[in-house]
């Protein structure tokens, strides 16, 4: 099952509210977008849902246990994170040899055909791998864990075009292959937006929404035309994100796509388009 | 087995290396200062003296202490340890790097002592041979030594700069001033300091070196549980 449920957590760093009264659910077998602004909040949770810090209020329980110093619960959980914690001087093969210690499912055969895939020299120390190798190192051994809970924190930082996308398509196999909960933290956003299934948006350490990418997209639609002619079109409905470009204009209205006025487009000369993942993001979190 | 287990196994192989490192240098300057010995024995104008290694040990599981934690603790955390496990895992693989070295020690003493003019330490100051006793007393020193390197070490991982400088200027200071005090009040400070560690390691009951091995014992205990009380919810630190 393996599903996380967040409660009531509220974490300080000092004066500063890093999150505050965060309530959500992870369920089981589901590819999570955990989306926010430098700052909002997403390292803070991913780090406290593994006890890597530990909330001032509020608890959290995987499949009904607390997670608190819990290595039965914890053991389910494998997390990407972006600082390194592994030893410098340890060769990326041993660092192999300690996972499988640690995760007994860790699958070492595919964690040297995705080493041979990315071109991961295994016998190269850890503190000899660039930062896109590093993320790459990581990657991998989070694949190979086999866990049923994988935390992504940054992926794909450093990695080229190439990279990335062999990334994406390698997780897609192995979440087919054995479903599992992924929770993604990136900033890139319209590259993941196609891997995801939920997206979770958090904003100066709140949950500002929670929704499947498809609902999150058919929640708004892009409108465009002549300038006058948008505004008539958005008059009495709320919109964000407004772009002007000389006469043309293009406008967000938040509003379900099913509820488009097609009529009245029509006669304004108007165009519908989806709007962007990203496009959304941007303007959800302004 | 449970991640205790696991993380002792991890823990005892990375000591592993530098414990070998350690004895081949001991074991070899042994060897030399034999030959050396062996070799002048007839000649009345040289003196070949060793005075034991006993220090050295201390000294290396002290520094094996400061080691034991940082890259460790986070290592663990990769792989999502608890704090309490990891404590416990540590503890365990000190007790046995312990127990290792005092063996090893004590051995080398006993073959030493057949083949040169030789004493180790705890011979020196107890007058004693007792297998034994050696045995107890060096274990209980190095866990003495090796608990107090990680708590510095602890110290120094839960401090920020501004208290690492403290926590590094703190002791000269508080010796300097206790020197200060000491010569005004007739040096009666640190006279009733070394009265309290003769008291403590037995030099002052008919050197019972039992009364060491109980203070090594205690002293640890009260270490260990301040290391305790320090690696509850710390958080992973550069």
């Amino acid at each position: 099952m393996n599903s996380i449920e967040v409660k009531n957590i509220t974490k300080y760093y000092g004066n500063t509210k890093a999150l505050d009264d965060v309530s959500i659910t992870i369920e089981p077998n589901k590819i999570y977008g955990l989306l926010g602004r430098n700052g909002a909040g997403k390292t803070t949770l991913l780090n406290l849902l593994t006890n890597k810090i530990f909330p001032n209020k509020g608890n959290i329980t995987l499949d009904g246990e607390s997670i608190f110093e819990n290595d039965k619960a914890l053991n389910n959980i494998f997390y990407m994170m972006e600082k390194n914690l592994f030893p410098e001087t340890m060769k990326v093969k041993e660092v192999f040899k300690w996972t499988k210690e640690f995760y007994t499912s860790f699958d070492d055969d595919y964690a040297k055909s995705l080493s041979g895939k990315f071109g991961l020299n295994i016998n190269k120390k850890v503190k000899g791998l660039s930062t896109g190798y590093t993320s790459i190192f990581k990657a991998i051994l989070a694949l190979a864990s086999n866990a049923n809970v994988l935390l992504l924190d940054e992926p794909v930082l450093g990695l080229d075009a190439n990279h990335r996308d062999l990334l994406y398509k390698e997780l897609l196999t192995s979440y087919n292959e054995r479903p599992k909960t992924i929770i993604i933290s990136t900033h890139l956003i319209e590259e993941v937006s196609e891997v995801l299934e939920e997206a979770i948006i958090i904003k100066a350490g709140k949950i500002l929404a929670k929704k499947s990418v498809e609902e999150l997209l058919e929640s708004a639609y892009t409108v465009s035309g002549e300038a006058s002619n948008v505004d008539s079109y958005i008059s009495g409905k709320e919109y964000i994100g407004e772009e002007t470009m000389g006469r043309f204009k293009s406008v967000t209205v938040l509003e379900n796509s099913s509820k488009q006025n097609k009529e009245l487009a029509r006669k304004l000369d108007l165009e519908f388009s989806n709007v962007e993942l990203q496009k959304l993001f941007i303007n959800l979190t302004n | 087995m449970n991640n205790i287990l696991k993380v002792t196994k991890y823990q005892i192989k990375d000591m592993r290396n530098s414990l070998i490192v350690f004895y081949t240098v001991i074991i070899s300057i042994s060897i030399l200062m034999t030959i050396l010995s062996i070799r002048y024995s007839n000649n009345p104008d040289a003196n070949v003296g060793f005075g034991g290694f006993g220090l050295s040990s201390a000294i290396f599981i002290f520094i094996a202490g400061l080691n034991c934690f940082k890259s460790n603790f986070k290592f663990m955390q990769a792989y999502n340890v608890s704090r309490i496990r990891f404590y416990f895992a540590n503890i365990i693989a000190l007790i046995i790097m312990a127990v290792v070295m005092a063996f090893i020690d004590v051995s080398m003493n006993n073959i030493l002592k057949n083949v040169i003019p030789y004493q180790g330490i705890f011979e020196q100051l107890y007058k004693t041979s007792f297998i034994l006793g050696d045995i107890l007393w060096s274990f209980g020193l190095f866990m003495f030594f090796v608990s107090l390197g990680w708590l510095i070490t602890m110290i120094y991982y839960r401090s920020n700069k501004v208290m690492k400088t403290i926590v590094s200027i703190l002791p000269v200071v508080f010796i300097v001033l206790l020197s200060v005090m000491d010569n005004l009040i007739d040096f009666q400070i640190w006279n009733g300091i070394l009265h309290i560690f003769t008291k403590l390691l037995g030099f002052a009951d008919n050197l019972n070196y039992y009364i060491a091995i109980l203070s090594f014992g205690i002293s640890t205990i009260i270490i260990f549980g301040l290391c305790f009380l320090m690696i509850r919810k710390i958080p992973i630190r550069d």
